[in-house]
């Protein structure tokens, strides 16, 4: 009896702290999406109810934003990145973290410590080389910088959940005569695939919102989405309906790949499971 | 043997990609951290290092913007926030991130639900969190203020980002609840990499539910959450946007991390050289904490 | 029909003989001939309903002269970092650029002057007020027009005061004593308060009032810091006083910044307001304010001490040394610039079908017109008063950083900081800063 409401306890405890957790995440969340449904002059008012409007999602991508152009760049360019990023970051983490190697010490700190430096200190060095090689304000030029953004934090986390693997399945393959290859391709990958995909959130995310480079690299052909919504920042003020609309277009894609990718979580737990 | 060259050729393309896009940015920078690097000079031609140099036959001028951060009491400063600043939201989100991902990990419709609301923080970026943060923030209507005044009274007429340590908590709060749940994404990943038969077989063996997890989870987990809190933490340290908006560095200076002190001193300031200067002294505690991650995990095979 | 005939007809021969007649002349000052016609000009400009009436009309230019104009709008927020980099950039990739008059001894190295141009077409910088000239120019040279410049004047709820008995105040006293009336009968603010330091000196607006109006300089005829004096620091004391003594700021006096205030008048938390004059239509512009015009009044800056001195800022117009059609951008400034589109852009509210709402004007000769007071409320007319006796932040090109030790060392202030400790401080950095720049 005891141990049965002893349980029930716990499992209502555990539900607490799960719901205030949701609650935490959605309260700022909820006030920015409202915010977009909101008219300018309700934007001050602390009311739950109000009468809400859709006209802030066609200004946005009216111009003088042009929000549309913006997305399409910024899809592009986060997509480009990530497409060629993960793939060769998957193959190099697999590379550290099986194998020893002369140097891996070094170049594994090295990769990482590219982006120790804060991005103000070489956005310039960027410019000017981008100024030399012609391809100022263009995609690619974005795709570039991303790419060296976004390399070494997909390596060293793919390389995390590698680790994580144990070795004996891998093992077992190998005995059974397969080539590492095909370890790699049938073994490895399909239980390493969730920390891939976080990974590749990640790196996508951290493409999605770069805006310095952004900013000062592009001017009006390859702009993205983030200095998109520096023009929101209006001198009368900031227009909260205004970016919180945009904010929503931000967010949507990211939250709809999530919920698609939430099925290959529980494929994944479900394989770790049955071995 | 085929395996000797594969491991090489798995990992070129990577070094190539950083080696080609990173390595000519860093260096030259690196590079003008020595020299008089200020963008409120007429070069002499149109690379970024060309200017007319003086001094250059005494060799401690080359370390003259070094000298000027280390005699700077706003590079202290910067400093001293920095830690504070860092230390505590990386020990908070990846504390919480942990707990949760262990909450959460298991199935169940309820779990699945708050899972997918995990990335929401995450995407947004550091800027439009600085700035909703500060909205929230505002005394006259900000949803704080609303929340403080029905739960918390006395609470209710500060001036959050008036007041030093406060604004300092708002910072962090801001932080927490931008990474956090995505740590914990990244925390529920790795759990699934736990062997479930050792698990069982702890259990089996009466084993109660904090030593599976000191015995069987954590050290499973150990490479995901050390590349958690190595990545956090650099995050962390290099942070702008969101001091930026939330703050701008105050009051005072009061929440100015590095990253801020940098930016202004580079681009509002136009040293440029100077705020090279200081990332490049930045750098030396991310060395630190990548050692220590070499030394308590990388090697652990 | 006929009568459309006979009036297009008298057009035409009016319009061939005031051409014909002024063979060589074109409106403006502009070059005849269209001697640069097929050049494109790349125009990089804050965003501002202003500037964005003058790309709308930018087809008057084009049709005189033949040269195309393109122009990039940047939010406010990324100005400096984006002008920085066109300077670095050092490839013409912009041929006129708009800039914050404090940025522009930083930026002179690569922006051209137009004293040799203004002397050959007999342009005189006197048509601008004092002070917008004195923020074109830099070491003695005009870089530019002052396109975009503003005096600041205190706008106050006319219905509040006039409900209190309260007159428009006109000394600092009366701002202290009217807004603790306000404070205590109407429980809001009584002046909306911002000193917060927010990376471009906003809270430094005020302070100079102060300091000015008792002959205090920011910098002496050495260049050392001269804020530290006495009479300065007590200048300072009673700006802080406002509302670490007096309390008449509303909420978040000291993380507030420009815009926050603006908004907390707007929205009826704060009784009185001192900031630009162009924030006037926002303050009754049902989208974003809950007052009605009736509400809101305006008024010259108060005095201290029997003086009033007050700030003005601009974003002046450049031309780039790297541009390589710098006659070109020239004839675009001379139009640009131009007296008529001055005037018209503060009283036709529509351009090409797009609504403008604009008051900002900056020849002195369009402050005075009647057309342009008649359409705006007369604050041109209060705005020519309040510029009588302005001033601008020093032009070095250290003012960004030593500006904000100063606008960091008010916000530490105000949140109850030792004053005369802080101001000391901040001027033994900047004579620091000063002294590594070369200055002494």
């Amino acid at each position: 009896m005891v141990k049965g409401s002893k349980n029930k306890f716990l499992d209502f405890l555990q539900f607490l702290v799960i719901l205030l957790t949701a609650v935490f995440i959605l309260v700022p969340i909820y006030w920015i999406v409202s915010g977009a449904f909101k008219h300018q002059v309700d934007i001050f008012q602390l009311k739950l109810l109000f009468t809400p409007t859709l006209e802030n999602f066609e200004i946005i991508f009216r111009s003088p934003y042009n929000l549309f152009d913006k997305l399409v760049n910024s899809t592009l360019v986060a997509l480009s990145t990530i497409l060629i990023a993960i793939p060769i970051a998957t193959m190099a983490a697999y590379s550290f973290s099986r194998f020893r190697m002369k140097g891996e010490r070094l170049m594994f700190v090295t990769i990482l410590a590219t982006q120790f430096v804060p991005a103000v200190v070489i956005v310039l060095p960027f410019f000017i080389l981008f100024r030399d090689l012609g391809i100022l304000d263009t995609r690619l030029a974005l795709v570039l910088v991303n790419l060296s953004l976004v390399m070494p934090f997909a390596i060293w986390m793919i390389k995390g959940f590698i680790d994580s693997i144990p070795l004996d399945s891998e093992e077992a393959a190998l005995v059974d005569g397969s080539s590492r290859f095909q370890v790699i391709l049938n073994v490895t990958l399909p239980m390493a695939l969730p920390g891939v995909i976080t990974a590749g959130i990640f790196c996508f995310i951290l493409a999605w919102n770069e805006f310095l480079f952004a900013l000062i690299i592009t001017t009006n052909k390859a702009v993205t989405l983030p200095v998109g919504l520096s023009l929101f920042h209006a001198e009368e003020g900031v227009l909260w309906h205004l970016i919180s609309a945009a904010g929503i277009m931000i967010m949507l894609p990211m939250f709809v790949l999530a919920t698609i990718i939430q099925k290959h979580f529980v494929q994944g737990m479900t394989m770790g499971a049955v071995r | 043997m085929r395996d000797r060259l594969l491991k090489y050729f798995l990992v070129f393309p990577a070094i190539f990609v950083v080696a080609s896009t990173a390595f000519w940015p860093l260096f030259q920078s690196f590079y003008l951290s020595f020299r008089e690097w200020k963008l409120n000079r007429a070069r002499e031609s149109r690379a970024l290092w060309d200017y007319e140099y003086d001094g250059l036959e005494n060799i401690a001028y080359l370390f003259d913007n070094y000298l000027l951060a280390l005699e700077d009491d706003l590079f202290w400063n910067s400093v001293r926030v920095t830690s504070i600043f860092t230390v505590t939201s990386v020990l908070v989100s990846v504390g919480l991130a942990l707990g949760l991902a262990l909450l959460l990990a298991p199935g169940g419709k309820f779990r699945l639900t708050v899972r997918t609301l995990l990335i929401l923080p995450f995407a947004m970026s550091p800027a439009l969190i600085g700035v909703s943060w500060r909205f929230m923030f505002q005394p006259d209507f900000g949803l704080f203020k609303a929340f403080f005044d029905v739960l918390i009274p006395p609470l209710a007429d500060v001036d959050w980002l008036g007041d030093a340590n406060l604004a300092m908590i708002a910072l962090v709060g801001s932080e927490v609840w931008h990474w956090t749940p995505y740590l914990t994404l990244v925390f529920i990943g790795g759990l699934a990499t736990v062997p479930q038969d050792a698990q069982e077989a702890a259990m089996i063996d009466g084993a109660n539910s904090w030593r599976i997890f000191c015995d069987v989870t954590l050290p499973s987990i150990l490479p995901v959450l050390a590349v958690g809190i190595v990545l956090k933490t650099i995050f962390s340290l290099k942070m702008f946007d969101q001091v930026y908006m939330l703050t701008n560095g105050g009051p005072g200076n009061a929440t100015q991390t590095l990253a801020h002190y940098i930016y202004f001193n580079g681009f509002k300031y136009y040293n440029m050289g100077y705020a090279s200067a200081v990332s490049y002294l930045l750098v030396i505690p991310m060395f630190g904490l990548t050692w220590l991650y070499m030394k308590l995990v990388f090697l652990k095979r | 029909m006929r009568m459309k005939i006979i009036i297009s007809f008298i057009s035409f021969c009016f319009l061939t003989s005031v051409a014909g007649a002024g063979d060589n002349v074109l409106p403006y000052k502009l070059k005849s001939g269209k001697p640069f016609a097929g050049t494109t000009l790349n125009i990089l400009a804050v965003v501002t309903p202003q500037f964005k009436s003058y790309e709308l009309r930018d087809e008057e230019f084009e049709s005189l002269t033949g040269i195309t104009v393109n122009w990039t709008h940047i939010p406010f927020v990324a100005l400096q970092e984006k002008i920085a980099s066109v300077g670095v950039a050092a490839d013409g990739s912009f041929d006129v650029v708009n800039y914050l008059d404090s940025w522009g001894p930083a930026n002179a190295y690569w922006l051209e002057s137009i004293d040799g141009w203004l002397k050959r077409d007999g342009i005189s910088m006197d048509r601008y007020p004092e002070a917008f000239k004195k923020s074109a120019m830099f070491k003695g040279e005009t870089l530019g027009f002052p396109l975009r410049a503003h005096p600041m004047l205190m706008f106050y709820r006319k219905d509040l005061f006039a409900k209190h008995g309260l007159s428009v105040p006109e000394t600092w006293n009366d701002v202290a004593s009217a807004g603790k009336t306000i404070k205590q009968k109407e429980g809001i603010g009584g002046l909306a308060c911002y000193f917060g330091a927010d990376g471009n000196r906003q809270n430094l607006f005020l302070w100079l009032n102060y300091i000015w109006a008792t002959g205090t300089e920011v910098f002496d005829k050495q260049m050392k810091p001269a804020w530290a004096t006495p009479s300065g620091l007590r200048a300072t004391r009673d700006y802080v006083s406002l509302h670490t003594k007096h309390n008449i700021c509303g909420k978040g006096a000291v993380s507030n910044v420009e815009q926050d205030g603006r908004i907390q008048f707007a929205q009826g938390n704060a009784a009185m307001m001192p900031v630009w004059w162009w924030a006037y239509s926002g303050f009754y512009n049902p989208n974003q304010s809950k007052l009605t015009k009736d509400q809101v009044g305006f008024a010259g800056m108060p005095s201290y001490q029997g003086k009033t001195v007050t700030y003005a800022i601009s974003m002046p117009y450049s031309i780039s040394k790297y541009s390589k059609n710098k006659e070109a951008s020239w004839e675009f400034m001379k139009w640009l610039s131009n007296p008529e589109l001055d005037r018209r852009n503060a009283i036709e509210r529509s351009v090409r079908g797009e609504k403008i709402v604009n008051n900002v004007v900056t020849h002195k000769s369009s402050m005075a017109d009647l057309g342009v007071n008649a359409a705006n409320d007369n604050i041109q007319m209060a705005a020519l008063a309040s510029l009588a006796n302005s001033d601008i932040m020093p032009q070095i090109p250290e003012w960004p950083e030593i500006g904000d030790l100063l606008s960091n060392a008010i916000q530490k202030a105000a949140t109850g900081g030792n004053v005369d400790k802080l101001m000391k401080d901040a001027a033994k950095k900047a004579e620091r800063i000063l002294s590594r720049a070369g200055y002494y």
